[in-house]
C-alpha cells in the first residue's frame, strides 16, 4: 500500500468577531466539519470520531497541534469550476477545431 | 475508454483514428488545465499526474478534473464523434494518491524510454477498473485528503483483492 504522509482536517468557522478593527485582527472558533466529525468520548478521552474513516483525534491530539498553526496564513481553497458552462463549451471547440474527419 | 476493443474492430482505419485521437487529445487538455500532467497514453487510457504541492487544492483538483472528464465525454467528445457516424463513446476514471517513482529503459528504440512504477499506479489501475461507465472511482489514500463536500459524496464500494485497501464512489455532481 502506498505510503500516506499528510492528514486533512477541514475546519469550520463560526463566531467570528473583530479584535481590532484597524490592524485587521478578528477572533473566530474552529470546529472539525461537523459532517465528519462527531464528538465522542472513547475510553474517557475527548475528542473527534471521523466517521468515514473511523479515526479518533483526542482533544489533547488538537491542543498540541494548534499552536504549530501560530503565523501561518489561513488556507482558504477556491474549490470548484468557476464557469462549468463556460469551460464545456471552449472544450467543445477545441474538440471541433482539432479533429477532421 | 470503455469497450474500445469491440468498439475499435467494428472501424476502419480512419474512424480509429477519429475516434482514439479525439477522446485522447481532450482528456489530455482537461488534465493539462486542472493542473495535471499527462504522463503516457497506455492504447485507450490516459495516465496523468497531479504533483503533490503544499494545502490541498492539488487533491480537490484530482476530484474536479475527473469529474469534469466525464462531463466532457458525455457532452462533447460522445456526440461529436456520434455526429461522425461513430459509436457512442464513454469512460471511467480512476485515481489515488501515493508516491511513485520513475525509472529509465535502456533502450533509445523505445520512443518513449521513461516509466513510473510504484504501488499508486497499480492501485489507480484496478480501482479504474471498478468503475462503471462515466464513474469516478478513488482509493482511500486519496479520499482521506479530499475536500469535505467531496468526501459526503464519496460511497464505498468495496475493497482490493489483494488486501483491506477500500476504494470509493464519487457520487458528487459539480
Amino acid at each position: 500500500m502506498s505510503e500516506k504522509k499528510k492528514f486533512r482536517l477541514d475546519m469550520v468557522i463560526t463566531d467570528v468577531k473583530a479584535v481590532d478593527e484597524k490592524k485587521g485582527l478578528f477572533r473566530f472558533k474552529a470546529v472539525p466539519d461537523p459532517r465528519v466529525w462527531e464528538r465522542r468520548t472513547i475510553n474517557g478521552e475527548h475528542g473527534y470520531w471521523h466517521k468515514i474513516d473511523k479515526v479518533f483525534l483526542t482533544d489533547e491530539e488538537l491542543k498540541r497541534a494548534a499552536p504549530t498553526l501560530k503565523g501561518k496564513p489561513m488556507d482558504v481553497e477556491n474549490v470548484g469550476v468557476k464557469n462549468k458552462e463556460e469551460y464545456l463549451r471552449r472544450s467543445k471547440n477545441r474538440i471541433e477545431g482539432k479533429s477532421e474527419f | 475508454m470503455r469497450h474500445s476493443t469491440t468498439i475499435a474492430s467494428r472501424l476502419n482505419p480512419a474512424q480509429q483514428k477519429l475516434y482514439y485521437e479525439t477522446f485522447l487529445n481532450e482528456m489530455i487538455a482537461v488534465l493539462e488545465d486542472f493542473g495535471g500532467s499527462p504522463f503516457k497514453t497506455a492504447g485507450d487510457c490516459v495516465i496523468g499526474f497531479f504533483p503533490e504541492t503544499s494545502g490541498f487544492q492539488w487533491a480537490d483538483n484530482v476530484i474536479l478534473c475527473g469529474l469534469m472528464m466525464i462531463e466532457v465525454v458525455e457532452k462533447n467528445i460522445s456526440p461529436y464523434v456520434e455526429s461522425k457516424g461513430l459509436p457512442k463513446l464513454e469512460c471511467r476514471i480512476g485515481a489515488d494518491y501515493g508516491e511513485a517513482q520513475t525509472i529509465k529503459l535502456q533502450s533509445d528504440r523505445i520512443p518513449f524510454n521513461f516509466d513510473a512504477i510504484g504501488s499508486v499506479l497499480n492501485f489507480a489501475a484496478k480501482i479504474q477498473g471498478k468503475a462503471d461507465t462515466n464513474q469516478m472511482f478513488i482509493g482511500q489514500n486519496l479520499a482521506e485528503l479530499i475536500y469535505t463536500d467531496f468526501r459526503v459524496c464519496c460511497e464505498e464500494k468495496g475493497k482490493l483483492e489483494d488486501g483491506n485497501y477500500r476504494f470509493f464512489y464519487v457520487n458528487y455532481r459539480t
